[in-house]
Formats: C-alpha cells, structure tokens, sequence
C-alpha cells in the first residue's frame, strides 16, 4: 500500500499542523509517512500545501505518484490541483469555502469544518475537525492514535481538540467505505 | 659585566621567540611591555588571560606573550574572541590588534561587538596605515596624508575611533600613544576591571611607511612629533577628537568613558538562569 | 528537557540536526539566519540555554565560522548552520579550524545556486566546495544525510569526527532532507557513542601544542595554564610560526593525513543491490532516494543494475569505488547540480561515468533516472 495525499489551504488555516497531524496518527499505528511542506512566497495570506507519502514500507521517493486524497479549505486548493487528480482520487473539502464542480461531486465528501468548531466553541479547531472527517472517511489512521497524536501536540487544549476530532470523526464516516 | 640569567618579565613573555619581527623605531614593543605590565598588576591569574589578534604587525603581540595565545584570520579576532568568552566566561580575554584588522576588515565585527557591551578588551594599535603589507591606506589615514596607495595625497575621510566606541555603547573607552606608557598601562589596567566592552586606541609610529611616505626621518621623529601634537583632555567632546595633525589640529588624547552598562556576559547567565529556573 | 527522549517522533530534518548535535554535546552555536537552516538556528535559540549551553546570532557567517572555533579553543563542543551564501563566506576561517586543529561542525544545507539562486528550494551545487573550499590543502571529512533519521546519526557522527581528527566537519545536507518530516527513532543515550573531549592543562617540560608524530594530540583548552600558541601561521610543533618549506611539510603532512590514514574508519556508504550489476548509479542526499526507487523499477524489468551511495562524500570511498569498476561497465552520476561529484568518480573509477545533471527547485524525478538505466543496459 502507498497513497499519495496532498493538503491545502491558505496561510493561518493550520494546514500543515493538519498534515503533522495526520502523519503523527500514521505513524502511531506503525505506518511509514513522509511529508513535505510548500509555501507561497509570500510571508503572510498565501496559500500553503503539504504532500504525504503514506506506506506499509519505507518511503524512499519523497514525492507522491498520484494524488489519492486531496484535502483542501480553499477554493484555489480543488482549482489548481484538478490536473494533478485520477480518477479515483477522493475529494476533502470545507463546504463553506469550496464550491465543488459536478464532475468531482461524487467523489467529494464536504465537510463543515469550520461550522463545527464554531458550535464547539473552539474556532481554531477547524484543521482538527478535518483530521477527523479523514480518518472517518479514510481508515488511514485509527480513531486512538488520532487521540494520542492531539494530546501530545496540543497538551493544554486536549479535551476542546478532541471534541472536534470526534465530531469529524463522526461526519467522516457517514461517508466512509 | 654580569650577567642576566633571565628578562625581567620572562616569565609573561616568550623568550625563545625572541628578536621579534617588528621594525627599528615600531611602537609595539612598548605596548607589548605596557600590556604586560597592566597583566602584573591586575590582580588576575595569569593562567586566566587570553590573547586575541587578527592578522597584521599588531597581531604578532600574542606570539610574544607567555599566555593562551590565539593568531586568527584577518579581521576576525573579535568574533573568535566572542565565542571564547561566551564558552568559557572565566577567562579575561584581550583582543591586540591593528586598525586595519580591527576597523577595515573587521569592522562590522567591532560595531557589533561594542553594541553587545561583549565583556572584551580591545587594544588597538592605530599607525594610520597598513604596515604589514607596504604601507597601503586605510580608514584611519588622516586626510591629504600619504600612503602606498594614496600617491597624490588621501581623499577619504578617516574613523575617529573613540566616538565610534562610545556612540556603539561600550563600557570603557580611551587614546594613548606610546609615548605616554604609564598612562596607556593605567588605563589597560583599568580596562582589565570593566565589565562590558572596553576600547583603547593607543597611536603608535611606522617608521617604514607611513612615517617615512610622510616626511618623518625616523620612528623616534614619528613618535615625537604625536607626542607633541597631543593634548590630554579626559572630558573631551568624542565628536570633535577625529585625528587630524597635519593641519595644525591637536590629537586629544585621555580616559574618555567609564561607565556601568549591563555586559553581554551578565545578561546572558541572567537569562540562563532565568530559563532553568535559577533566577527568580 | 536535557536530550530528546528515546522514542519515535515524526519530526523535520532540521529538528534532527539540532537534537543530534545537542545529544552530541554541541554547548555552543553561533550562526546567522538563512533559509534554508534558519529553523536549527531558531531550534537553537530554545534548547541551548534550557541545558545551559551558549546561543548567539552573529553579525553575518564570518563572524559565526569564527566564533564556533573561539569557543571550541573555550573549552566548549561547538557549531553552527547555514546555506550556500553563507557557506561561500565561512570558507576562509574554515581553513583556519583545519590549520589550528579545531574541533567543530558546520551544516551547510544545500539550495539552488550559484549566487542568492533558488534560495527556498533544494540543490547539491556545494559539494565540491565542502571539498576544496578554503584555500590551501586540505584533508576534509564531509557527512551527506539522506533522511531525518541520518539527519540526527549523522551529526553526532560528524561531532565525533570533529573531535577524533581535530578539524572542522561538515555536515552537507540540503533543503529537500532538511525540511522533510518522517520518521525519527531516538534510542537511549547509552546506546550512542559520544567521543568526549580529552584537554591537556599543563605543560610537561618541552612538550608541544602539537605533535606531528601522532594523528591525534588532544587540545589545550584556553585559561587552563597550559600557554600554548594557536596561530593562523604554518607552525611547527610549538605552535610558532615559520616560513620554513620543511616546517610547512611537517604540518601539512600531518594535517592531510590523520585523515587520509584513517580513510577506512571514516568512509561510510550504502550499497543497494550492488552484487551483480552491471552498471552502478551514484547519488548522495535527497538525489539517493530518487534512484533508490528507480533502481526497484528497473530490477522488475531484469536489469541488473544497483546503486552505490557515498555517505562520507570525502574521504572519497575510493577503494569501494575501484572495486565497482571492476564489475561494472559504466556509472551514473545523477546530482542536482550541472556535474561536480561525477568529475571525482570518474577520476577514482577510470570508467565510463555518465553525468545526469538535474537544476536546482526540484527533486529529481526518479521516471528520468530508469529511463537513463534502461537506455544504457537494454
């Protein structure tokens, strides 16, 4: 097994935080991931994009060789990452900031991540709640190491953090396999 | 005839290394002595003092000393000295060298080190050109004066140094020549004692360049003429001290600055010590 | 927190450096910001007063390269990080560590070149400078990780080599390694072999701040009452300078070779499915991990190819590399630069050496290097 997963979003979303996340979690449950960072050049409000290589092996090529799971809180992040998609690539979004074209909808879970974190009174949490919607929809990581990987990165907000994790987790699995 | 089993200082110098390489009628064998005597008298092991130099005719003075003695690249004696100083706080680190080294080269090196208050001393043997390699011009060559490279007279505005060391915010600042040894080791022993960024610029002759470029017969004419040019004048206005004794101008010479500014070193143990929990 | 505790973290190659030094015994750190290393400047900055080490930003890399060797001649394990422009500037008092014999380490992280280049994007364009850098002969001891795990084991390597041949080692790494996050593995500190440093404190009788009979004499450490002359000079074994051609021999002999001598404890590679090839692909850092994969794709087509990875990129492995030449035909040589370590393996090789030259920004695209594999043995 090796996918390739790509993230985006725009500066001050947490989309790398997102992405560590993510491969904290994957790491727990014994995988080998690799992630790489891009930026804008510019310093601040620009867009920002980590690549995961995700395996049963070692990972040696760092780059993804197509793009399974593309998870994106931009509008920008579905248009210009199109080109980079197969066929069966399956979409992430935040509904409230995605408009997603028919020909991609049913392959896009969109999620309202944003929304959710709000009504959890924990506004910074959106990144969280997307890192449950991926593992619900995905099984990539389990719904325990995704805990874990939380409370070692955000020590002092653990139970805001998890609440919306678990709301994610909850709407990621509505459409999961 | 007696005999003289020992020099008087041969326990501070090298006497193996003996003669030195400087020219008849330098000055820097009398700041070597003055340095010497300011380390005698300061109360502070000798084991404890470190030289520093960069690379020029003043930064052969280390090579002669019988201390910890460090010969680096050109310019970069002061950021060695730094990192010595940081690593091992203990040691009273001298930095002996040129102006070239110190001012051209190393220039961004001095502004830095002075705006840190790092707790150094800098002796800075200033003989308006660079001697080591014929006599070239540099950033202390007074004005119309002439140099190896200034053949038709310089038209570069020259550093006064000690109003750059004061205005950077170091601790101790002061000019001598060696014409004035007992105030210049005074004032060296003063300098030992300050915590911070002491600078001292201690004028001293070339008789081969540019005294001789300059119409000087020897280093004693050299000499007699700075002496003469000199006035001392500790409360003297920094920005009116640029050297300028071709026209007339009077070199001022004197312990200019003395005071307690926080030092690097005290900051950085404060801050240590704040981060491991000791200071509160 | 003393050391990063054992244990599996998914982390950056540029928190592996910094954790690597520390568990290494790196107490000192000057260096100046520069991306791509800026972060083990920053990481630093954090760590090295919470155990009681020095931090300092210096006024540029001149003033770094010479404050790390000030505070080594301190007493105190010393480094600093940087990229190509900072690299280029180091490289005077570089020589300065090797000709006064002192230990310290410098990362330099490779990014585009030449000049301010590509400056946030990967490149392998500084190898030839780690070798021939500063000016004057040189013996130098130079680490290429290809990995956030090699990012931590490499740089106590380096720090132990540092220590073991008394000269600056350098650590090229580059923006791709530097900035990926993977997985690290951390063992007990027991587990790993520090080279502590032994000083000498006083002087017995006539004894020298060198002896070039021996490959190894430890340091004096300043203040300690040992007097030793440290000179930028070509010296002799007191420590003072000379202009004599003999004394200049007797250093330089000795500076070259308790490297050279030592070549078979320092080299280090890896090798994949070498045994039975027929051709050899050559590639250090991130541009291993490229081939790696296209060396899998091409052994599922029957060729019999493999590849040889320098880990030291100096000392050269000259003898492993002699010993490939024997059974393969050609190498390959894919670097992200315009051709610069391929010149050393065809010289030590006398073989066919094709160059693939890759620009600097990108990670070499592995599909380019299988399609070279297959031209060269279908």
């Amino acid at each position: 097994m090796r996918f390739g997963v790509r993230m985006y979003g725009m500066g001050g979303q947490g989309i790398i935080t997102l992405a560590k996340l993510v491969g904290e979690a994957t790491v727990e449950d014994g995988k080998f991931v690799l992630m790489t960072e891009e930026y804008s050049p510019y310093v601040t409000g620009g867009w920002s994009k980590a690549n995961m290589v995700i395996s049963d092996d070692t990972v040696d090529y760092p780059i993804p060789e197509q793009i399974d799971y593309l998870v994106t809180l931009s509008q920008e992040g579905l248009d210009v990452n199109v080109s980079d998609l197969i066929p069966n690539t399956k979409i992430l979004t935040e509904l409230s900031l995605v408009s997603v074209p028919d020909e991609w909808k049913k392959q896009t879970t969109e999620i309202s991540a944003i929304q959710i974190s709000k009504e959890l009174k924990n506004p910074k949490g959106a990144n969280v709640v997307m890192m449950g919607a991926f593992s619900g929809l995905t099984k990539i990581f389990s719904e325990e190491s995704g805990r874990r990987a939380i409370t070692k990165r955000f020590p002092k907000y653990v139970d805001a953090n998890i609440a919306c994790f678990e709301k994610g987790f909850e709407e990621g699995m509505k459409f999961g396999r | 005839m007696t005999e003289v089993e020992y020099h008087p200082k041969h326990e501070l110098i090298r006497e193996e290394r003996f003669p030195h390489v400087w020219c008849p009628g330098c000055g820097l064998g009398i700041e070597l002595q003055c340095y010497l005597n300011a380390l005698e008298k300061s109360g502070i092991p000798q084991n404890n003092h470190v030289l520093v130099s960069g690379i020029g005719c003043t930064a052969r003075i280390p090579g002669y000393a019988n201390l910890d003695t460090y010969h680096t690249t050109h310019g970069r004696g002061l950021p060695f000295a730094t990192g010595m100083k940081i690593a091992n706080p203990d040691l009273k680190v001298t930095v002996i060298s040129g102006d070239g080294d110190l001012f051209n080269i190393g220039g961004n090196h001095f502004i830095h080190a002075a705006r840190r208050n790092m707790d150094l001393l800098v002796i800075c043997s200033n003989n308006f050109n660079y001697g080591m390699t014929g006599g070239q011009h540099g950033s202390t060559t007074p004005l119309t004066s002439k140099s190896a490279s200034t053949p038709y007279g310089n038209i570069e505005p020259t550093f006064n140094l000690p109003y750059i060391a004061s205005a950077l915010g170091a601790s101790y600042v002061a000019r001598w020549t060696v014409m004035h040894p007992r105030q210049l080791t005074k004032s060296i022993r003063t300098a030992m004692d300050v915590k911070g960024f002491a600078f001292i610029e201690v004028l001293s002759p070339c008789p081969p360049n540019f005294g001789k470029f300059n119409g000087f017969k020897d280093g004693f004419e050299e000499m007699e003429f700075y002496r003469k040019s000199s006035v001392v004048q500790n409360d003297a206005k920094l920005e009116d001290i640029s050297i300028d004794p071709f026209h007339g101008k009077d070199i001022v010479l004197g312990d200019f600055v003395n005071r307690k500014r926080a030092s690097y070193i005290t900051l950085e143990h404060e801050l240590i010590d704040r981060i491991r929990g000791g200071g509160q | 927190m003393n050391f990063l505790p054992p244990g599996k973290y998914f982390a950056d190659g540029n928190f592996a450096l910094t954790e690597g030094a520390i568990h290494a015994g790196c107490r000192f750190f000057a260096g100046y910001p520069i991306t791509p290393s800026s972060e083990v400047l920053e990481r630093m900055s954090i760590r090295l007063p919470e155990i009681g080490g020095h931090f300092i930003e210096m006024e540029d890399e001149i003033a770094s390269m010479a404050a790390i060797l000030g505070a080594s001649n301190g007493g105190s394990k010393s480094m600093t990080a940087t990229s190509g422009p900072g690299f280029s500037l180091m490289q005077e008092n570089i020589g300065l560590g090797v000709i006064t014999e002192t230990p310290t380490v410098v990362l330099d992280e490779m990014r585009g070149g030449p000049s301010t280049g590509i400056p946030t994007r990967v490149g392998q364009g500084d190898v030839m400078q780690t070798r021939w850098g500063s000016h004057g002969d040189l013996a130098p001891i130079t680490y290429a990780p290809n990995s956030v795990q090699e990012s931590f084991d490499l740089e106590i390597e380096a720090f132990n080599a540092a220590e073991t041949y008394r000269q600056p080692v350098i650590v090229a790494s580059d923006q791709v390694v530097g900035h990926l996050t993977e997985i690290l593995e951390v063992k007990n500190m027991e587990d790993y072999h520090i080279v502590q440093r032994e000083t000498r404190k006083t002087r017995n009788g006539n004894e020298g701040v060198y002896d070039y009979s021996r490959d190894f004499t430890p340091m004096f450490a300043a203040g300690t009452g040992f007097r030793g002359n440290v000179d930028s000079l070509t010296h002799d074994e007191r420590g003072y300078p000379s202009n004599e051609s003999s004394v200049e021999k007797e250093m330089l002999e000795h500076l070259l070779n308790k490297v050279r001598k030592n070549e078979d404890k320092i080299v280090k590679y890896e090798e994949f499915l070498v045994e039975d090839s027929k051709l050899v692909v050559v590639a250090y850092g991130i541009t291993s991990r490229s081939v790696k994969r296209a060396v899998k794709e091409a052994r599922k087509e029957g060729l019999k190819v493999g590849m040889f990875r320098p880990i030291t990129l100096w000392p050269f492995p000259e003898k492993r590399i002699r010993q490939l030449a024997e059974q393969s035909k050609e190498f390959i040589v894919p670097e992200i630069n315009y051709g610069q370590y391929s010149h050393s393996v065809r010289e030590y090789s006398q073989t066919e050496t094709k160059e693939m030259h890759f620009p600097p920004g990108a990670v070499p695209d592995y599909r380019v290097i299988l399609k070279e594999i297959e031209r060269c043995l279908k």
